[in-house]
């Protein structure tokens, strides 16, 4: 027993060494260009693999490492330089959205080259073992220690000694003033993130060592996990990070040793949450968090916490042309789309058409809460997921008719919404980011591991659609397609009436500036739940309608992939219009039909899409409201 | 006076325009700056003032009109680089690097001399705490929680560490107790004495122009009136908006 434990407590510390160093990279950026960096995941594993393709080439390990980290340092600030740069002046949603697209892109980039499938990394160093009692340290976990020590070491006497270092921290701590001191600030943003990227190689090529395997898709939880160290250790400091780091290693160690493997990065992200939530400014307690969403304090202006307007004032956006149909002409256009099915009777198109539908829908219910409520969502597809197996369940092993079970679902992804979602009513802006996405990663993670009530991994097969409506065999293609446009309808009607009222300005006025919300007496999180709920709800019925179309879930569906799909559609129709949620929402679900021969694409082409719509056209296609 | 009107002006600015967005700020505005001499920009609130210094910096960059530094055209230079080239600031607001030492933000002050010899600098951040002597004591704190005044004496140490050609100072006073705001003026006054050029921004017309060689007053983004500080002193209309009739 105590064997496992200590063994347990040794693998944290170690691996905990490894979430030091990504956290490192995180707060640097964080720190210097104030925003939260998710393609530190992305640089991590690009680090990792360029190393293991050296190696496979014939490279000696020890040379492949240092031209890996060469590359991705190169890599980073090349991110920075086009992605992030042109974006100064552009809404304070976008660099954050500019990073994730990177990240993907990144991602699905690198499965397209390497393969989905894990891949083993070398590691020489593993055969080396010594025993501490009944637990084992090998090779790797001691040069994990030695690198980790080495580089933070070097990188504290940097920052604190050398005339860079000194004005990467005054860049962090007044860039203007750092400006009137001669310091080239645009400069030192784009070392940071070149830092970044070679503590994130280093880091996934530790990694890969350490489990002697790498998979494309570990930037995502890796980089969450560095987040999380980052976050825990209090962001600005350096033993912060390596305690925050080990921490969370310890933890995740323990949870994978007394409940299983698959729990780790369960136990991991809800760590990230629980900071996030409880203790923003972490262990040590510090600030700088507050600089992502809220006032900055004396100097200067008070910047807005509005996600859409821009950063240079608001002024850009006055002559903004917005297209908005009235709610008459939706429905006109949604009853003219319900004629398909007689004009042909083709089963692809009406699978493409519900398909489009239940995306339309589900871009509604993002664009009320991430576009009016300015709450910046990158886990819608959890609500959606929530909804779907909602329904599933409900059907399979609840015997409720699938017709009630449409209303089931709603109101569990509603309530799922409100209730997971209501710590987090305090955060704004990047921060909201961050834990909506690690929300989005726990619910699929859930969906995966709890093989009781889910299934894992197989799905739940064999979902009941709905018999028969108003003498109309539900069964059939096209009377789900039918029922896809009713929902959306109502999903419409509903958004509409809300943004439409006064609990649309409010929500509005929310997203431009909530201290000045509080100010005016506006309950905020009354207003902020019932977004939750409204979006959850909507949401909740797009996932039914989905898992009645599919007649199966699976955990597959509510990937993070899926919540990006959801950003990119409402950025592209502009975000808090209901239009160009529809439009969007449309569109972007076509694009793989069109696209067929490039399927694989599809990712690459989403994260493409996004990345350019905030660099040339932010307001998105139908302007934002 | 007589050696200034051979010399070229060390700064001027012609004919600017500068725009926020939509809205204007600038006017056409001309202020030129000798080398040696002293110049104060008043003016109220939104006046413009404070962007006629920040277009000199590279803050804001100028839609129409040449700004010239030491003959060269420099519009739209970056104001790292305009640092680089012999500018020095003493921002709006302080602004110190609030979670550094008094010795570090000093030593930021001389970020473009990073090429110069540790000696060189050490000796010189001991001038500086010289010529401050609540810095001096507080040369290990962290310049953060000091006062208001310690900050805009640091402020000004440390931008006399980059040994400026030209030294830009926006609202020296702001904020400051009378007896804080008498100690500025009397380290300008020094400073001037020594050669230093000096162009200025301040709310406090009485004091600045106790100091100033010259002063420009704007209005609304336009020059209104220009002339000599004692020119200024007399002109009714300065008194009445900004020396308390």
């Amino acid at each position: 027993m105590l064997e496992l434990f200590l063994s347990q407590i040794l693998n944290g510390v170690v691996i905990g060494f490894v979430y030091a160093l990504i956290a490192l990279g995180f707060s640097l950026v964080f720190g210097v260009a104030n925003i939260i960096n998710f393609a530190q995941g992305a640089l991590l594993m690009l680090g990792a693999f360029l190393t293991f393709t050296m190696v496979r080439l014939g490279a000696p390990i020890a040379v492949a490492i240092p031209i890996a980290i060469v590359i991705t340092t190169a890599t980073g600030m090349l991110i920075e330089r086009l992605a992030l740069r042109p974006l100064q002046n552009a809404p304070y949603i976008a660099p954050l959205l500019s990073t994730l697209a990177i990240a993907i892109i990144f991602d699905a980039a690198a499965e397209m080259i390497w393969s989905a499938e894990i891949q083993a990394f070398p590691s020489p160093l593993s055969k080396y073992v010594v025993f501490v009692g009944s637990a084992y340290l090998t090779g790797v976990d001691f040069l994990i220690i030695a690198v980790s020590l080495g580089v933070m070491a070097g990188l504290m006497l940097f920052l604190s000694r050398s005339w860079m270092g000194k004005a990467l921290r005054a860049t962090a701590q007044d860039p203007e003033a750092a400006t009137q001191m001669g310091i080239n600030v645009p400069l030192m943003r784009q070392f940071s993130f070149g830092l970044a990227g070679a503590l994130g190689a280093l880091a996934g090529v530790l990694i890969g060592m350490y489990y002697m395997s790498v998979f494309p898709q570990m930037g995502i939880p890796y980089g969450l996990k560095g987040f999380a160290a980052a976050l825990l250790g209090g962001l600005s400091s350096i033993p912060g990070a390596i305690v925050g780091g080990i921490l969370l290693g310890i933890f995740e160690s323990l949870a994978s040793g007394y409940v299983g493997e698959g729990w780790r990065d369960v136990i991991a992200f809800s760590v990230l949450l629980a900071v996030l939530i409880v203790r923003p400014h972490g262990l040590f307690g510090n600030k700088s968090l507050d600089a992502l969403g809220g006032a900055s304090g004396a100097t200067g202006g008070i910047p807005t916490t509005s996600v859409v307007a821009s950063m240079a004032g608001a002024t850009g956006r006055t002559k903004q042309r917005v297209l908005e149909a009235p709610l008459l002409v939706l429905l006109a256009v949604i009853a003219l789309f319900a004629l398909l099915p007689v004009l042909s009777g083709s089963n692809y198109l009406l699978q493409v058409g519900t398909q489009a539908a239940i995306y339309a829908v589900l871009a509604v219910s993002l664009t009320l809460l991430t576009g009016s409520a300015g709450v910046i969502s990158i886990g819608h597809a959890a609500f959606f997921g929530v909804g779907a197996y909602a329904a599933a369940l409900a059907g399979r092993n609840w015997g409720i008719p699938a017709e009630a079970a449409f209303l089931l679902a709603g109101i569990a992804a509603a309530v799922f919404a409100a209730v997971l979602y209501w710590p987090t009513i305090r955060l704004s802006g990047h921060t909201v980011g961050l834990a909506t996405l690690a929300i989005g990663q726990i619910v699929y993670l859930v969906c995966l591991n709890w093989v009781d009530v889910t299934r894992g991994p197989m799905g739940i097969p064999g979902v009941q659609r709905p018999s028969l409506l108003l003498g109309i065999d539900m069964k059939s293609l096209t009377a789900q397609y039918w029922q896809a446009l009713v929902v959306l309808a109502i999903a419409v009607i509903i958004a509409f009436a809300m943004l439409n009222s006064p609990i649309g300005r409010t929500w509005r006025a929310i997203r431009e500036d909530r201290l000045a919300a509080h100010a005016s007496g506006v309950p905020v999180s009354r207003y902020l739940v019932l977004v939750f709920l409204v979006s959850g709800f909507l949401a909740g019925l797009a996932g039914a309608q989905f898992a009645f179309l599919q007649n199966f879930v699976s955990p597959e569906s509510f990937m993070i992939d899926t919540s990006i799909v959801l950003i990119s559609m409402i950025v592209l129709g502009g975000l808090g219009n209901i239009t160009g949620a529809l439009i969007g929402g449309v569109l972007l679900a076509m694009l793989p039909e069109v696209l067929r021969e490039f399927a694989e694409y599809r990712m690459v082409a989403y994260g493409a899409i996004l990345l350019l719509l905030l660099r040339f056209r932010p307001q998105g296609l139908a302007g934002t409201r | 006076m007589a050696e200034a009107l051979n010399t070229k002006p060390l700064v001027s600015l012609t004919d600017i325009d500068v725009f926020y967005g939509p809205v204007q700020a600038l006017f056409g505005v001309n202020v030129t700056v000798m080398p040696g001499e002293t110049v104060v920009v008043l003016g109220g609130n939104a006046s413009g003032k404070s962007t006629t210094v920040k277009t000199v910096l590279g803050l804001v960059k100028a839609a129409r009109g040449d700004v010239l530094f030491d003959g060269q055209r420099v519009n739209g230079t970056p104001a790292y680089q305009m640092i680089q080239r012999g500018l020095g600031s003493i921002p709006e607001g302080r602004r110190m690097f609030s979670e550094m030492s008094v010795l570090d933000n000093l030593k930021l002050g001389a970020y473009v001399r990073r090429g110069e010899s540790k000696g060189e600098l050490d000796a010189q951040i001991e001038e500086a705490l010289a010529m401050f002597p609540r810095l001096a004591e507080r040369r290990n704190q962290v310049s953060g929680t000091m006062s208001g005044g310690e900050q805009q004496m640091l402020a000004m140490a440390r931008a006399w560490m980059r040994r400026p050609k030209l030294l830009c100072i926006d609202e020296p006073s702001m904020g400051l107790s009378p007896l804080f705001v008498d100690q500025v003026y009397e380290i300008l006054a020094q400073w001037k004495a020594r050669g230093m050029t000096i162009l200025m921004v301040e709310q406090n017309a009485n004091m600045a122009l106790s100091i100033a060689d010259r002063g420009y007053v704007l209005k609304q983004g336009h020059v209104s009136v220009t002339g000599s500080a004692a020119e200024l002193r007399d002109n009714d209309d300065v008194r009445r908006a900004y020396l308390g009739g």
